[in-house]
């Protein structure tokens, strides 16, 4: 009796560890988009031009991605693609925003270098025609 | 692309499908989001490329001049 008693515990103990492990298969969503969609994040994370100048957008994007991990089970197939459709244009924004802030920082080194250069153009420029002007006169 | 979405979300809107609308709006506000991106991106690199010639030709003209003076 107690042995019977034993199996029906452990039959149910096993339906229980079953559930549980059912349930957490349950709340992640481990989709081939899902997947691509991190993978294509960690790319743009890793490049500092992105990382450093994108903050804002890069989070946004992680967020939308670590919402279709957590949620997309619950989502029907026409939620979900629209969840994706929207996270890989946050991530493609993230990478744009990132990679104009960083050539527009470029733009504004290069412009001040410019200045530089043409200053000290012209400032040459202007000793040479004042050594001319010194040899006409000796 | 966003305007066309921006049309079916106002079409979906008007047969009261909620839902439907809704994505169309939010698809048409991250095309949207994006284009600006783009756009300001590739406008940054093309002035950007266009600094970098600038600058390159005003370094030549400098060494040039350096090197005229000297005797």
């Amino acid at each position: 009796m107690s042995s019977r008693i034993r199996g029906v515990v452990s039959g149910a103990l096993a339906i229980g560890v079953a559930l549980a492990l059912a349930g957490c298969a349950a709340t992640a969503r481990y989709s081939p988009d899902v997947v691509r969609l991190q993978d294509e994040l960690a790319r743009i994370e890793g490049d500092d031009r992105i990382a450093l100048r994108a903050e804002r957008e890069l989070a946004e994007a992680g967020d939308a991605v670590e919402r279709l991990r957590t949620k997309g089970r619950r989502l029907g197939d026409e939620d979900f693609d629209h969840g994706v459709y929207v996270a890989e244009r946050l991530i493609a924004i993230a990478a744009a925003e990132g990679l104009a802030r960083d050539a527009e920082r470029r733009a504004r080194f290069l412009s001040t270098e410019r200045e530089a250069l043409l200053i000290d153009a012209r400032t040459r420029e202007a000793h040479n025609v004042e050594d001319e002007l010194e040899d006409d006169e000796e | 692309m966003p305007r066309a979405l921006l049309a079916r979300a106002e079409a979906a809107l008007a047969r009261r499908e909620w839902s439907s609308a809704e994505r169309a709006a939010e698809k048409a506000l991250v095309d949207a989001r994006l284009a600006a991106a783009r756009t300001r991106q590739l406008k940054a690199e093309h002035v950007t490329a266009e600094l970098e010639v600038a600058v390159e030709t005003l370094r030549t003209e400098v060494v040039r001049s350096t090197g005229d003076l000297q005797p």
